[in-house]
């Protein structure tokens, strides 16, 4: 018994992967005062982008690397637009993840013209090790470890580090952070590309870390998700990782579903919405509050 | 001065967003004229090719109208899509469940549409409320929702769900009862349009009036220009959200009704998929005008319609459209602010030289 709920948890864990690395990117945004609703979009490209290059150069290297590029692309010109113009960055998420939609949907098109279906599996990371669930073998390869450091060092960046003190200082009191000579634009733009990246980072994870192959609109609400985590975490490292563990452990319940062929009402397609509900009653039943007191709100001060 | 800036930005949208697309296109080694003159034919190169913009129109004015009531009461409605497929499966309880073949068409469509509007206002209540009373971003609370509702329709007209049409095994809801069909606008002329066009129209008159014309249009954009200063005016602010979000879903639920009577005579997964995000980008680069609405609807819906078309001549892949409508938006959005920008820039250039002359000026003066 207790080995079979070491190995849900463990399971959740590595379903969770992806949400985990992508949230704990986007909570350093999110500390620094600008809401990040582009995880999405940017996590789909990286998806893409690290599937497209490793096809095409063979190397799951360079594949990770054109999926951070791509990433960093689409989160260049939403953080300049939202950073440096402004624009409300509600309606800046929307469009990028329309356009990150749109780039990769007709890349892929692109692409499957000219690929026979056969052709169409990317070289992936091998596994470290696998987890044996009697049924099914889940491999395990190092976004898993990724992740796990990830917890503790964006905890411990964001809390004892002086760049974590210029990060909640920008989201917190942006005009006295300025007073003190903190680039207000330029730590929120950093903070931001560095979302971006670690959100493609995610997305690669997804593609040549797991399924190798890429599925137009794969990501299916992931970005939107991790948010969630991150508000239902109250803006913490260590609370986001939870809020994204339930998550991987609501999508391993799934895998056990179609596995073990448990029956459920509606069959096969409430697993699937299952992920999704638990995270809606998450945010709704979870306390609200605790965002920066400049979360949300451009920076309306001059700084070089 | 207002009216000026509202038509620029939407100019520089579409300019700098098609040609961005333009430059993607010759860089993936494609014409990017042959794609756009294949969109022209696809969608007023002929009479049915027109019908069919318009066809593709109609949900998306509705759509756009819902989404700028939300955000011009301060709450972003991105749920329109699950909301218009919430309203949709509400319209084919009316209209496909065989319990309800009896009723004549003059009743059973009312009711329909009604039901539809009903569900869509159910799915738009829920991100209100939570937004209003609970705080609670409504983005995430819509974008959940959306995934959750087509899932939901999907697993309903699978074999078992309660609106699969029995005895077959593909996924699909039963067609629509006899006569309940929206009535064609033309018939033999422009092939397809149907009278939800007219339903379209009205609500965009409806909106514009509301909106500009009546006091609670007024307390909605007050509201949405500056919450704090509207509620020190006793407003009741959360009260409005809310009720701005059940009449937006309402009116996406109205969408899918049309869609599902007008258009798509069942249901099937993802029978409508996209329409309600695409209304987002009516909405936006209409820049939020009930009455640019209407154009900048069949705008989008040029580029759907034709997105076949330009597939076949240009060997563009379809889903192209959605690159150029994404770009569009993008450089809307950035339309509306970067000539403040630019305005602020030059202003602080001038001062600053102002300050370098007085200052040299008065350095002349001490010499002397």
């Amino acid at each position: 018994m207790l080995n079979a709920i070491i190995l849900f948890i463990l399971s959740g864990l590595v379903m969770g992967t992806p949400l985990l690395i992508m949230s704990m990117g986007g909570v350093i945004t999110e500390r620094s005062g600008t809401l990040n609703l582009g995880l999405e979009g940017t996590m789909l490209t990286g998806a893409f982008f690290s599937y497209y290059f490793a096809i095409t150069t063979g190397s799951v290297w360079l594949g990770l690397l054109g999926g951070i590029a791509g990433g960093l692309v689409i989160a260049l010109f939403h953080g300049i637009a939202m950073i440096y113009w402004n624009t409300n960055q509600v309606v800046t998420a929307v469009a990028i993840n329309m356009a990150a939609l749109g780039i990769t949907n007709t890349l892929m098109g692109k692409f499957s013209m000219t690929t026979s279906a056969g052709n169409n599996i990317s070289p992936g990371f091998e596994p470290l090790f696998k987890i044996n669930l009697g049924e099914a073998i889940i491999g395990v390869n190092w976004f898993f470890i990724l992740a796990l450091i990830m917890i503790p060092l964006t905890w411990f960046v964001i809390q004892k580090t002086t760049i974590g003190l210029a990060i909640r200082a920008v989201g917190e009191y942006p005009t006295a952070a300025a007073t003190m000579g903190i680039r207000v634009r330029r730590v929120r733009m950093l903070c931001f590309l560095y979302s971006g990246a670690i959100a493609a980072l995610a997305g690669a994870a997804l593609t040549i870390g797991d399924v190798r192959v890429f599925v137009n609109n794969m990501t299916a609400g992931k970005g939107f998700i991790a948010f969630a985590c991150i508000v239902f975490g109250r803006y913490t490292a260590m609370g986001t990782a939870f809020g994204a563990l339930v998550f991987g452990i609501s999508e391993a319940f799934r895998n056990y579903i179609q596995i073990f062929a448990w029956s459920i009402p509606g069959g096969y397609m409430t697993s699937i919405m299952i992920p999704y509900i638990i995270t809606l009653l998450l945010l709704i039943f979870s306390k609200q509050g605790n965002a920066p007191k400049a979360w949300a709100i451009p920076y309306e001060g001059d700084d070089n | 001065m207002k009216n000026r800036e509202n038509i620029i930005a939407p100019i520089f949208g579409l300019v700098v967003g098609i040609l961005v697309s333009s430059l993607l296109l010759i860089m993936w080694g494609s014409s990017p004229l042959k794609a756009f003159e294949g969109l022209y034919i696809g969608s007023f190169g002929t009479l049915g090719a027109i019908s069919n913009t318009l066809i593709k129109a109609i949900p998306l004015i509705i759509g756009g109208l819902a989404v700028i009531i939300s955000y011009k009461s301060g709450i972003f409605n991105v749920g329109v899509e699950g909301q218009l497929f919430f309203g949709a499966m509400g319209g084919a309880v009316i209209a496909t469940l065989p319990m309800f073949q009896d009723l004549p068409p003059f009743i059973s469509i009312p009711l329909s549409i009604v039901v539809a509007m009903m569900f869509g206002a159910i799915l738009g209540f829920i991100p209100g409320y939570l937004k209003a009373y609970r705080g609670i971003n409504e983005v995430v609370v819509t974008m959940l929702l959306n995934y959750i509702i087509i899932f939901f329709l999907s697993q309903q007209v699978q074999p078992g769900g309660f609106l699969h049409e029995p005895g077959v095994t593909a996924n699909q809801s039963a067609y629509i009862h006899e006569g309940m069909k929206l009535p064609l606008l033309f018939s033999g002329v422009l092939t397809k349009v149907h009278i939800g066009l007219i339903i379209a129209i009205v609500l965009v008159v409806i909106v514009w009036f509301v909106m500009s014309r009546s006091s609670i249009g007024f307390k909605m954009k007050a509201i949405g220009l500056n919450p704090k200063a509207a509620q020190y005016a006793g407003m009741n602010m959360n009260f409005i959200q809310t009720n701005v979000m059940i009449v937006s879903g309402a009116m996406a639920g109205l969408a899918g009704a049309i869609e599902l009577l007008g258009y798509h005579y069942r249901l099937v997964e993802n029978f409508s998929l996209g329409i309600g995000y695409n209304a987002i980008a009516v909405a936006l680069l209409a820049n939020l005008s009930p009455i640019g609405v209407v154009l900048s609807a069949i705008f989008f819906g040029a580029l759907q319609a034709g997105s076949i078309t330009m597939q076949i001549v240009a060997d563009v892949p379809e889903s192209f459209t959605k690159l150029v409508q994404g770009i569009v938006v993008f450089f809307v959005i950035a339309g509306a602010v970067l000539p403040k920008i630019i305005n602020k820039k030059l202003t602080m250039n001038r001062l600053a030289k102002e300050a370098l002359e007085a200052n040299q000026l008065e350095e002349g003066q001490e010499d002397a």
